[in-house]
């Protein structure tokens, strides 16, 4: 018999050495993979109540290959379905019964009774033994990643992995880090540095965050709250509103101190840590506003060479500036630029390579499916947009279906040595690949829609 | 006429007051980056497209009456069925262009020529405004002075929706009507419509009044420069912008610092329609499908693609009774007339993922149809709002329990036509929802009967595109007696009968 490609359990690959990860090929990777989709699939089909229905009504009763799974994938939409109305009306039994249909956990015995915030929910659903991650909610409502304590150890091994891929030993070294944020929180970025922040720094005081304050998801979800009541005139909710304008009031004061505390974070990092070895992780916009800033003042070179800078994100709506990365290594002093692509809904990044390339660990496994939805075969090089399934995923659906658009190289190696599967650097969201056109209507299409809420919402004088 | 050839590139021709500009400057692209059509650069013909020297229009108009209007309007009329080789091309060339389907926007171009009826066209004019008042000076009942007042068509940019042909129809009737000076922006989603509407009035007198003071032509919305200097109180007194006016989509401009400068923008939408059914509805599973094939009709018009559309059906009903209204809505939704209801265009993927959420939710919802982009009927089981918002032939069933009244709260502003059953509670829930922004009320099944001539929007259009004239004069001692007699029958008249 032929001993599998990969000893163990997908979670217990994520201690493996990047080397022997990135050391297998596609063909060897796919019976080995499918075989644990299969796994996980028998495994939560009847105890993740969503997956069944889905599962259901697509008639998949096993996953024969990879095209059934592709009829198996989650969108971002899933894991935002709740009516919103249960947050404005704070009804966190009936938030909590909708998240148990995403997960094989059993919350229906959870008492939610005196629970006022997301925070206070997302608490206690710590304190059950959940570990839910938000989103920022760039859409106005937060998405929830039902996530459970059974996977945060791997989702802490795949992550120390991801980042020996770019430092190898960093499992075993302390750094001061840096992290222009908030300091904790239960997004996806702040459930990383909350627990990398301290581990990597190995002592709280060496972890240095923008603010003190852990990032709220009723901040978050507040501007929408405020345009939802301000769009419907209703009274009642924005009342509600301002009672809780405290936080709001917050939020304001913490928008006008940004941009000295920024200042001062960054004087702190460039004075006291100059030429150490540092971790730094922030979006690259973030980054490159402060290094142009610095260069401009004459500073460069600020870190050692060997420090950790790592960051991905794109540019969000701005334009991308070219010799970017060159401006980063210039002011930070570091020999590389770290980049990674991922998303809250997968527990682990992927990391670029020197060629620039992202490679897919192999826990996670890359589909692509047409515009219709048809899963494009996994071989050669394929376009489409973005399929995924996460075996490390074991209280929840690993399977997602993202609004990304990606080119995958399945079976011809990037060049840097690494093999398996490949992304190439050129992901688009379809939503900005298809742009705005101008379709004028007088029906209420959503995006007038949209238009509208933020009209009215621009309109909201500002209290003070 | 132009010579109408299918040979690709497709061109949009401007009509420049009487003129057509054949011209293949500048292309519009779809968000596929393919080239949907080439039209000309407005910006060499800016001179053209707008009417320098007001008094113009007046001049023009002087002598011609409404009557003499509508006559004329009515002979183009004849002219838009779609027997015309002009109405045909522009049809075909729609269709790659349009969220309706090919049956459906045939069915909305059968609708031009009857509203360049002479029926509608009075009926647009002598309700809306009365022509007496386009035509002549009206009286108004004083003693001690002669007041008179009178509408004046001003000089008006459309910015068209093109969500249905009958927009550029009834926009344009309208604007004739009242003897405007008329500068028409079609809009890419139907470019075609309004260019052929004018060619027909073209054909039948290219230098009538109301062709010498009407332009079709498009920009796109990039073109910033042009339109600042199009938008200008120069140039314009009046906008009448579909699709709502935050500049909205169609136009970079800030509608708000336009009618800071004195230039009165007419904002039309974005609106959308719902329905409201009483426990009455549940009576008996053979009244409850009689009324979901009414209902349907609200909900499928246009494929959804229309204001009056009804998207979200508010049910005095168990989840139940919901669950089988929904069935017999969808059932009722799939089995339309394709002349104005049929398979939805490009069902969007975001809304089937959208679907597919609720769809594993079974507690708080429950969903008919939507495997097959075919529209859906979602039940909120709870009464909860799903968070998006229904397209595409998908219809949101809320359900409540008690008080109708208690439906009035959860109105959105952007509500337009609310169709109510029965009848009797449509009196009693009528002022609650005129306080929450709805526009039109009507008995279930009609939401495609509009009442020509009515407000539509809450607005009376023509009135508020004219500009009203007050001429008041003081009568001379030499005529004082004879003026007073005839001042006291005026207002014995005018109070009395």
């Amino acid at each position: 018999m032929i001993p599998p490609a990969l000893p163990g359990a997908p979670e217990s690959w994520t201690r493996l050495p990047v080397s022997t990860l990135f050391s297998l090929a596609e063909d060897e990777l796919q019976p080995l993979q499918l075989n644990w989709v299969r796994e996980r699939f028998g495994e939560l089909r009847t105890r993740i109540p969503a997956l069944h229905s889905l599962a259901e009504k697509q008639g998949v009763s096993h996953v024969q290959d990879f095209d059934a799974l592709a009829a198996l994938l989650f969108t971002h939409q899933v894991y935002k379905s709740y009516p919103f109305t249960l947050i404005e009306e704070k009804r966190f039994a009936d938030l909590t019964r909708w998240l148990d249909k995403l997960t094989s956990q059993d919350l229906s015995d959870l008492d939610m009774s005196g629970v006022n915030s997301m925070d206070e929910w997302l608490a206690r659903l710590d304190r059950a033994g959940m570990f839910v991650f938000h989103s920022t909610g760039t859409s106005g409502k937060l998405s929830f990643f039902p996530r459970s304590q059974t996977e945060k150890e791997a989702w802490v091994e795949g992550t120390y992995t991801f980042m020996e891929a770019f430092t190898p030993g960093i499992r075993g070294v302390h750094l001061p880090v840096f992290w222009p944020s908030y300091r904790s929180g239960r997004q996806a970025g702040m459930r990383l540095i909350s627990h990398f922040g301290p581990a990597l720094a190995g002592i709280e005081t060496e972890y240095h965050s923008l603010f003190d304050a852990p990032m709220s998801a009723d901040f978050i979800s507040l501007a929408m709250r405020m345009q939802h009541a301000q769009a419907r005139g209703d009274l009642k909710t924005i009342d509600t509103i301002k009672a809780i304008f405290r936080t709001r009031g917050e939020i304001v004061t913490l928008k006008a101190r940004k941009a000295a505390v920024t200042r001062r974070f960054f004087e702190k990092m460039v004075r006291e840590y100059r030429s150490r070895r540092v971790f730094l992780m922030a979006s690259a916009t973030d980054l490159l506003d402060v290094a142009l800033e610095g260069l401009r003042s004459g500073e460069r070179r600020v870190f050692a060479p060997d420090s950790m800078l790592l960051t991905g994100g794109g540019f969000k709506g701005r334009r991308e500036i070219p010799a970017w990365k060159d401006i980063l290594q210039e002011f930070y002093g570091v020999e590389r630029v770290f980049l990674s692509y991922g998303m809250t809904e997968l527990n682990t990044y992927h990391p670029a390579c020197s060629k620039g390339a992202y490679h897919v660990f192999p826990w996670t496994i890359p589909l692509v499916l047409d515009e219709k939805g048809t899963p494009l075969p996994r071989h050669g090089v394929q376009t489409g947009r973005a399929g995924y399934f996460d075996l490390l995923a074991q209280t929840y659906w690993g399977g997602i279906l993202t609004g990304d658009r990606v080119t995958v190289h399945y079976d011809e190696p990037c060049g840097c040595g690494w093999r398996g599967p490949w992304i190439e650097d050129n992901v688009q969201r379809f939503t900005e690949l298809l742009g705005g056109e101008d379709i004028i209507s007088c029906a209420g299409v959503q995006s007038a829609y949209s238009d509208f809420m933020e009209y009215i919402a621009a309109d909201v004088p500002e209290e003070t | 006429m132009s010579n109408f050839s299918s040979a690709s590139p497709i061109c949009l021709p401007f009509i420049l007051r009487g003129q057509e500009i054949q011209s293949a400057d500048l292309c519009h692209q779809g968000r596929d980056g393919q080239v949907r059509f080439h039209y000309p650069d407005p910006r060499p013909l800016f001179s053209q497209i707008v009417l320098s020297d007001p008094i113009q229009l007046q001049r023009d108009f002087a002598h011609v009456k409404v009557s003499e209007i509508i006559d004329f309007l009515a002979e183009a009329g004849r002219c838009m069925s779609l027997d015309s080789e002009r109405m045909q091309w522009a049809c075909h060339f729609s269709q790659p262009l349009s969220a309706l389907p090919a049956s459906v926007l045939k069915g909305s171009y059968e609708l031009v020529p009857i509203v360049f009826s002479k029926p509608a066209l009075r009926a647009l004019v002598e309700n809306e405004i009365g022509s007496k008042y386009l035509d002549g000076w009206v009286e108004l009942p004083y003693a001690d002075k002669i007041a008179r007042r009178r509408a004046y068509g001003t000089r008006t940019l459309h910015f068209l929706s093109g969500n249905a042909p009958v927009v550029a129809a009834l926009s344009m009737a309208r604007a004739a009507l009242i003897k405007a000076d008329n500068i028409v922006k079609v809009a890419p989603n139907d470019p075609f419509t309004a260019w052929a509407i004018l060619d027909a009035m073209r054909e039948v007198d290219p230098h009538h009044p109301v062709v010498r003071h009407f332009s079709v032509l498009y920009w796109p919305k990039e073109m910033s420069d042009f339109e600042r200097e199009l938008l200008h109180p120069r140039h314009l007194e009046k906008i009448i912008s579909w699709g709502g006016a935050l500049g909205g989509v169609n136009s970079t401009s800030n509608h708000g610092s336009l009618q800071a400068a004195g230039i009165d923008v007419i904002s039309l939408g974005p609106k959308f329609s719902i329905s409201i059914l009483g426990e009455q509805a549940f009576r008996s599973r053979s009244e409850l499908d009689r009324i979901a094939s009414l209902t349907a009709r609200d909900a499928g018009s246009f494929n959804m693609e229309s204001c009056g559309s009804s998207r979200f059906h508010f049910v005095q009903a168990t989840p139940e009774q919901a669950r089988e209204y929904a069935r017999l809505l969808y059932q009722h939704m799939q089995d339309q007339d394709p002349a104005w209801s049929t398979l939805p265009k490009n069902f969007p993927s975001e809304l089937q993922a959208e679907l597919e959420a609720v769809r594993v939710q079974g507690d708080l919802y429950h969903v008919v149809g939507g495997e097959q982009g075919e529209g859906a009927v979602v039940v909120a089981l709870g009464g909860d709002l799903p968070d998006f918002f229904p397209t595409h032939k998908v219809v949101i069933v809320l359900t409540f329990q008690g008080d109708p009244a208690q439906v009035a709260e959860r109105i959105h502003p952007s509500t337009q036509t609310v169709g109510i059953y029965p009848e009797s509670l449509k009196e009693r829930l009528r002022d609650a929802l005129v306080a929450r922004g709805v526009c039109r009320f009507i008995s279930i099944g009609h939401t495609v009967d509009y009442t020509v001539g009515g407000p539509f929007n809450s607005t009376e259009i023509m009135r508020r595109a004219c500009r009203w004239i007050l001429d008041e004069s003081q009568p001379s001692r030499a005529s004082m007696p004879w003026s007073q007699a005839r001042k006291a029958w005026q207002i014995l008249t005018h109070h009395l009968f």
